[in-house]
């Protein structure tokens, strides 16, 4: 018995002191999924850094990806029709900042520049670095803010956005910036990333996607960067400033129509694929106007954009939404979206040319587009400016739709909302701008206009 | 550290060496009230830890010191006796004992190797018994302990097989802390984590980038693996004042489990065959009958032209998908005994559950061995080790954006289409081998296709493991002192296995047919504490003191690895054949440790004085080397009266409590973390967009709480009123904050919530005659929260307004439920502008129990009723048969108005979200069962092993009723269940008031045969 009594006291004691090695070892166990922020903003290493500007790569593809499903409602050029959600009952309701839109893509873009911020902080910190790749990681950082903030902006037009972002979060909220104010930021913004690029060295320290090929260096990134301030510029119909960039941007109008940079989306682990895609025609329906108000050239063909970039699909009927015209736009799984494309800059420089006197130029690039990607006929003359408005509105409608809704924006541009054909008919409410996201709004006590409910209009078609 | 080891050493040599005084034999005879020997009654020598067992005659035979001493005799459900047995005496008057109905004599757990009396006792602490427990066959225990005790409100998220539970103790306890109770089995602390396994590869719930989503999949908490059969009792420390003793870990109360063990005497086999057919209790109404075309094309577009004929037969889907009968089962059957120095119980367990829903079912199997063997008359070592296997495919439920979940399908559904496929005989069917299954036109899925087709299974091997040595150093007459190490550990592994074939209808929709998703979940927790207990009784027995020291270590290990496939080439059933491959990984490692130390003072057998605290650092916490200190302290007070008082009184209990406990950060929330991206190949780092606490620190819980308990009517009747506020200080809260700051959200660690609350329990039998007992038991409990201070402004902790946000607001209930209106009161008139008001409150205002067990000679009858006044819940899938112009009674008159009914919901369906959120109130009987006694000269008649047999016919949810509390309700919906978000911290904690998709709920009628030999 006593020899048992001691070997269960012996017992016990090594089981105890075998837990004191785990009992008395650290606490300090650190995350282990990911790193935490501190990696990158105290003392960075080269390595965060670099993996920091390659997940830019993701937030140049959010700037259209986190808005396009409702963004295309906005612009009735496709309909989200899974069912699941009740987005349709956008056209029903007024919106407001506790809308489930909540601000339509403003969470992501604040959160996607504060990467960036820390990214241009650590920049200054970080060691063994060549200052030719700092300025290179610079102007890719800066090009992607300003693109970023350009697409906010789209969104909430004259409510403004808030531009003033690299604060500490004790300074309290930054004021929101007016749309002149913020425009004026986004394309200073872009010149800094310009000279910055220009410093860049002769290669970008970081992978790209292959979205970016042509224009993976700083010297040729340059191009895309003049390309997005040229969309921006004609937005605040500052037409010379956008000739001026498109001098230095890639349009070309006898290159292929879809040279630019892209998104990509892949089946690769850890990537999403085009969430868009719907072979099925199940999901994304377009409109069915696009097939009535589509032109035909002189054999009778009807435009060739709606031909490439759609499909008969099955009659789906959602909240009073009927389609049966599958998307092609997004034609696979891998399908990447355009970041900007030559159609659209030519497309830009004809509106340009146009609004600075040079009709003749302008035709040219309106049939550039017409002729190469519409195979329509080319148009010999334009009566006046309305029948060049509705020209360069229905090539850029047939050119982008279902990309980044441009459709909406544009006839925001030129006062023309109301030329909106309602998939249900009359009475569905357009609106003009979208408030600022509930939290923005709660945190400001409701005092910016962009935190009332707007009512939009409605459509009388 | 170092220092502590070395007390505890010295302690350790102080005990050796210790003298055994000399001894004497005693024999005597124990029997019940009906004069029969009584098995297996634990003789003991009071101030010793000397104790024997009586035999299956009732006899028992101990040697005790030889001065006079105190014998106690005790055995579980029987009020202890004391017997004084003078010196010089060799035997002992027979001893007669009777059921202790009231459960006063009961031994209820103070601290980590010390226990008292329940009728000592200055907390309350609910106990459930093994007798009261397994009534009726359950999915998990938690169900069972529902309307059992008082102020334990128990949630269902489903009617799935296998269960799933939220449990809230006294109210609200946290915001975003965890907020689920610390479960411990004999000891151990077990996980009762749940892990999806991966499902919404294919719903797409939380969108296509990731595989799962544990707030929208509402998985098995894994609480449900325990077998009920195997309890011996479930006791529940409520609030801060009883549970501190687990520090901080235990804000959200304590659920203690013991496992019956061994006793002494011969081997006792106990056999139970149960057999359930469930059914579903509750119907949303099949759809809307079109009456014409132009209103079917209204509501499902041009397609309906094709299926809709004048005067057609509707098919109602809900009986289709689930209107299955199945035979379920389970088999229990343990094995116990001993000597006086070995005890064993052996135990195993089977249940299959198969689903009201087609192709769903459920399983659970365990094996338990329980061991306690005595080395000498100081050393006692406890051994329990469990194996478990469950396992379960619950189908599809629950929100999706894949239309593949079959009650999302099911609103949007017109009952003129059949589902059902062409199966080879030519007959239709709802499911068949070979079935030619009709392509859904208006929903991307036929989810009886689904449910045929798709393999989906999700397994769970676990192991608790649990040990306990106990050393009496010092035996003495006054003094004890007495070590003891307990610990243990849970490891289990998940697995899940899930295929969609590219044959289903759904499954090309994004141009990657076929999905395959195989997860793996590891859990351990390991604990092990040290204890040292000295007692000192001085020979006139007046004071009892106890002091107790101990440490405490807890760790626990979580990985997550999931993989999933789409596109499958082929169709090949194998993850590598996946043209887009998603892969994620989820860990967590928690460290944490404790010091305990308690004074127990009992003077007089009268007054009970308890001061006692716990230290404790945890890894979660952002200073990991602090400790912080959780103090209790607590008083009761009992009066006896030998001529009853006023008429009515034996007595009466004053009691007081005080204690503190802590709720650690989870894991990860001190952190700001960098998310990996891929586009393409290529991977980077974005910052999340949830700012972490870099000085996250414990919740602190500050509970007080007051009381009296009242024995009236010798015995008769008890009552127990308590009272408490439990104050929580440094909430661990997320607030918005406005996204141009960088972060849409911030943990951080701030703000007060009080709860406030009344419990009462009246435990009464009023009839006690040889042939009838009737027990009734009731309780009743109600609390109320409020945010006393919040150091941010109003913020929405969860939801959005058009369906429902909780709003943590100053001045306000934690549980405000915050929505847009239309027009206060009226609700259903148009009105321009829509406003956020508060429309309600997700707690109830109470709730209540009652229990009841009335025995007439060979037969039982009981009944356990549970009762909730108040509380919300949103009904989603309401709100989509409303949105799909397709609820049943649509085409219904509003008498007011003069409109359809379905037209006046659906124009207020966003802005008026009250209409989807209704009153809870309800009543539910959870249980009845009739049970028959066989007559023993029946029994032995057919085989003279049997010792007793035993019929139960017994029923589980039989009924609900909404109405007569005032429960608002559309059908459909059980007013128990909710499931949306139920894996979230917020919404676990503060909102338990969504339904959308859920698995129906079921009612089941059981019968069961008891043996035992």
């Amino acid at each position: 018995m006593k020899l048992l009594r001691n070997i269960a006291a012996v017992g016990s004691m090594v089981l105890f002191l075998t837990a004191c090695e785990s009992i008395l070892g650290s606490y300090e166990l650190g995350y282990q999924d990911s790193p935490s922020v501190e990696k990158l903003e105290q003392d960075p290493s080269r390595g965060i850094v670099i993996s920091t500007a390659q997940g830019l790569i993701d937030s140049y593809r959010d700037a259209v990806d986190d808005k396009l499903r409702t963004i295309s409602h906005y612009a009735r050029e496709a309909y989200y029709l899974a069912a699941a959600r009740t987005v349709l009952d956008e056209f029903d309701d007024a919106v407001s900042p506790g809308s489930w839109v909540n601000g339509l893509g403003w969470g992501g873009t604040y959160t996607n520049i504060r990467t960036i911020n820390s990214l241009l902080h650590a920049l200054d910190a970080v060691e063994l670095m060549p200052e030719e790749d700092k300025e290179a990681i610079r102007g890719w950082a800066k090009t992607c803010e300003a693109y970023l903030l350009h697409s906010q902006l789209r969104v909430q037009d004259t409510y403004g956005i808030v531009i003033d972002t690299d604060r500490d979060r004790s300074e309290g909220l930054a004021p929101i910036a007016t749309k002149s104010e913020a425009f004026a930021y986004i394309l200073d913004r872009y010149d800094e990333a310009r000279t910055h690029l220009a410093n860049g060295g002769s290669e970008f320290p970081f992978l790209l996607s292959p979205g970016f090929d042509g224009f993976n260096t700083p010297a040729t990134f340059i191009q895309v960067n003049r390309a997005l301030k040229a969309r921006a510029a004609i937005e605040m119909e500052d037409y010379a400033t956008a000739l001026a960039a498109l001098d230095e941007s890639f349009i070309d109008p006898q290159a292929d129509m879809t040279l630019g940079a892209w998104s990509n989306y892949s089946t690769n682990p850890g990537d999403i694929i085009n969430p868009y895609y719907d072979p099925a025609g199940f999901r994304f329906l377009l409109d069915t106007n696009l097939v009535v108000d589509a032109q035909y050239n002189s054999s009778n063909e009807i435009d060739q954009r709606l031909a490439d970039k759609s499909f008969e699909a099955a009659y789906i009927t959602h909240t009073g939404v009927t389609s049966n015209l599958g998307n092609n736009v997004h034609y696979s799984s891998e399908a990447p979206i355009p970041i900007i494309k030559n159609e659209e800059l030519i497309l830009i420089r004809a509106e340009a040319r146009w609004q600075t006197g040079d009709q003749g130029g302008a035709m040219d690039d309106i049939n550039a587009v017409r002729v190469n990607s519409g195979t329509l006929d080319p148009i010999a003359a334009f009566p006046g400016d309305q029948a060049f408005e509705d020209e360069i509105l229905y090539n850029r409608r047939y050119s982008l739709f279902f990309e980044a809704g441009h459709r909406w924006v544009d006839l925001r541009r030129f006062d023309r909302l109301l030329d909106f054909v309602g998939p249900r008919g009359p009475g569905d409410r357009i609106y003009e701008r979208i408030p600022l996201s509930a939290d923005e709004c709660t945190q400001r006590n409701f005092e910016p206009t962009g935190c009332e409910t707007h009512q939009g209009l409605v459509t009388t078609q | 550290m170092r220092k502590l080891s070395l007390v505890l050493a010295l302690l350790v040599c102080a005990g050796a060496g210790t003298a055994v005084a000399q001894t004497r034999g005693l024999t005597g005879r124990v029997v019940d009230g009906a004069g029969e020997p009584m098995e297996g009654v634990e003789v003991l020598a009071m101030g010793t830890t000397i104790n024997t067992f009586t035999n299956d005659q009732g006899v028992f035979t101990i040697s005790v010191p030889r001065h006079e001493v105190e014998l106690v005799f005790r055995m579980i459900g029987y009020r202890r006796v004391t017997v004084t047995v003078p010196e010089g005496t060799n035997t002992v008057d027979v001893v007669t004992m009777n059921q202790d109905i009231l459960r006063l004599d009961e031994v209820v757990v103070t601290g980590f190797s010390t226990a008292q009396q329940r009728r000592n006792l200055a907390n309350t602490v609910a106990t459930v018994d093994a007798s009261d427990l397994a009534q009726v066959p359950a999915a998990s225990m938690n169900q069972m302990l529902a309307g059992k005790m008082a102020g334990v409100e128990i949630r269902e998220n489903s009617g799935a097989p296998g269960g799933g539970t939220r449990v809230r103790l006294r109210g609200i306890t946290s915001i975003i802390g965890s907020g689920q109770p610390l479960y411990v089995v004999d000891g151990v602390i077990v996980s009762n984590a749940g892990f999806d396994g991966g499902m919404n590869a294919v719903s797409l719930a939380a969108g296509r980038s990731s595989i799962s989503s544990s707030s929208q999949m509402n998985p098995v908490n894994r609480i449900a693996d325990i077998n009920p059969n195997d309890i011996e009792n479930v006791e529940v420390l409520k609030g801060a004042s009883a549970a501190a003793i687990y520090g901080s870990k235990a804000s959200n109360g304590v659920i203690l489990i013991t496992t019956k063990r061994g006793r002494v005497g011969a081997p006792r086999f106990n056999l139970r065959q149960s057999f359930g057919v469930p059914t579903r209790a509750f119907s949303h109404g099949c759809g809307r009958y079109f009456t014409s075309l132009e209103d079917a094309v209204d509501a499902f577009g041009p397609q309906a032209e094709e299926y809709w004929t004048p005067n057609y037969d509707p098919v109602c889907l809900e009986d289709q998908i689930a209107g299955q009968n199945p035979l379920q089962w389970e088999t229990s059957g343990s094995m116990s005994g001993g000597t006086e120095t070995t005890r064993y119980y052996v135990s195993g367990f089977y249940r299959d559950e198969p689903g009201i829903v087609v192709e769903t079912y459920a399983q659970k199997a365990n094996l338990r061995i329980n061991l306690d063997q005595d080395i000498g008359d100081r050393f006692t070592i406890s051994t329990g080790a469990e194996v478990l296997r469950t396992a379960n495919d619950r189908g599809m439920f629950g929100n999706d954006n894949s239309g593949t979940s079959y009650y999302f399908v099911l609103p949007h559904h017109p009952n003129f289409f059949d589902l059902r496929p062409t199966c080879p005989d030519g007959s239709k069917q709802v499911v068949c081998e070979g079935g030619d299954y009709p392509e859904n036109p208006f929903v991307a899925s036929n989810p009886l296709q689904t449910a045929d087709v798709m393999r989906r299974d999700e397994t769970v091997w676990r192991f608790i493991m649990s040990g306990r040595a106990d050393w009496q150093a010092i035996m003495a007459a006054e003094h004890e002192l007495r070590f003891s190490v307990n610990g243990g550990f849970d490891q289990w592994t998940q697995n899940f296995d899930l295929l969609s074939p590219p044959e289903l209808f759904f499954e090309d929709d994004d141009g990657l047919p076929g999905s395959r998703v195989l997860s793996n979940a590891n859990n351990l927790n390991t604990n092990i504490n040290f204890n040292a207990v000295h007692t000192y009784v001085p020979g006139t027995g007046w004071l009892n003191a106890t002091t107790s020291f101990g440490i405490q270590y807890e760790f626990e290990d979580i990985n997550i690895a999931r993989n999933a496939a789409r596109g499958l080439v082929g169709g090949t059933d194998n993850l590598t054949a996946g043209e887009s491959q998603l892969i994620e990984e989820v860990n967590s490692t928690v460290k944490d440790f404790g010091l305990f130390a308690q004074e127990e003072l009992l003077l007089s057998e009268r007054l009970l004085l308890t001061v006692g605290g716990r230290a404790d650092r945890s890894s979660n916490n952002a200073y990991t080397d602090r400790f912080y200190f959780y103090p209790k302290a607590s008083g009761s007070y009992r009066f006896e009266f030998r001529n009853r008082a006023l008429g009515m009184f034996d007595e009466v209990k004053l009691r007081a409590a005080y204690g503190q406990t802590g709720n650690r950060p989870r894991y990860g929330q001190k952190f700001t973390t960098m998310n990996t991206t891929f586009v393409t190949n290529i991977g980077g780092l974005v910052i999340n967009n949830q700012a972490g606490n870099a000085e996250a620190k414990p919740e602190r819980q500050i509970e007080v709480e007051g009381g009296v308990d009242m024995q009236m009517f010798d015995g008769r009747v008890l009552v127990e009123l308590t009272g408490y506020q439990k104050n929580v200080k440094d909430l661990l809260l997320q607030r918005s904050l406005a996204p141009s700051l960088g972060f849409t959200s911030e943990i951080f660690n701030g703000g007060e919530i009080r709860v406030r609350g009344l419990e009462s329990v009246i435990s009464t039998s009023p009839i006690v005659t040889t042939d009838v007992v009737w027990r009734l038991n009731g309780n009743f409990s109600l609390n109320r929260s409020k945010v006393l201070d919040l150091p941010v402004e109003t913020f929405r902790a969860s939801g959005g307004y058009s369906q429902g946000a909780i709003v943590i607001e100053e001045g306000e209930s934690a549980t405000q439920w915050v929505a847009y209106d239309t027009v206060p009161g009226t609700g259903m008139t148009d009105a321009p502008e829509t406003f956020i008001s508060k429309q309600g409150d997700g707690e109830p205002r109470w709730t209540a129990g009652l229990n009841s067990t009335l025995q007439y000679g060979l037969v039982t009858l009981s009944t356990t009723i549970d009762a909730q006044k108040g509380g919300l819940i949103n009904l989603g899938t309401w709100r989509h048969w409303d949105n799909q112009k397709n609820a049943f009674d649509h085409d219904e008159i509003d008498p007011e108005t003069g409109e359809k009914k379905g037209v006046i919901r659906r124009r207020f369906m966003r802005t008026h979200p009250r209409n989807y959120t209704r009153d809870a109130s309800h009543i539910k009987m959870r249980e009845l069962s009739a049970s028959i006694q066989l007559p023993s000269s029946l029994v032995n008649s057919l085989w003279e092993g049997i010792r007793s047999a035993n019929i139960r016919f017994s029923a589980r949810n039989l009924f609900t009723t909404q109405s007569i509390l005032g429960g608002d309700f559309y059908p459909g919906n059980d007013p128990a269940v909710a499931n949306y978000n139920s894996g979230t911290e917020a919404a676990n904690n503060v909102q338990w008031t969504r339904e959308f998709a859920a698995y129906p709920s079921s009612k089941s009628f059981w019968l069961a045969i008891d043996l035992s030999f």
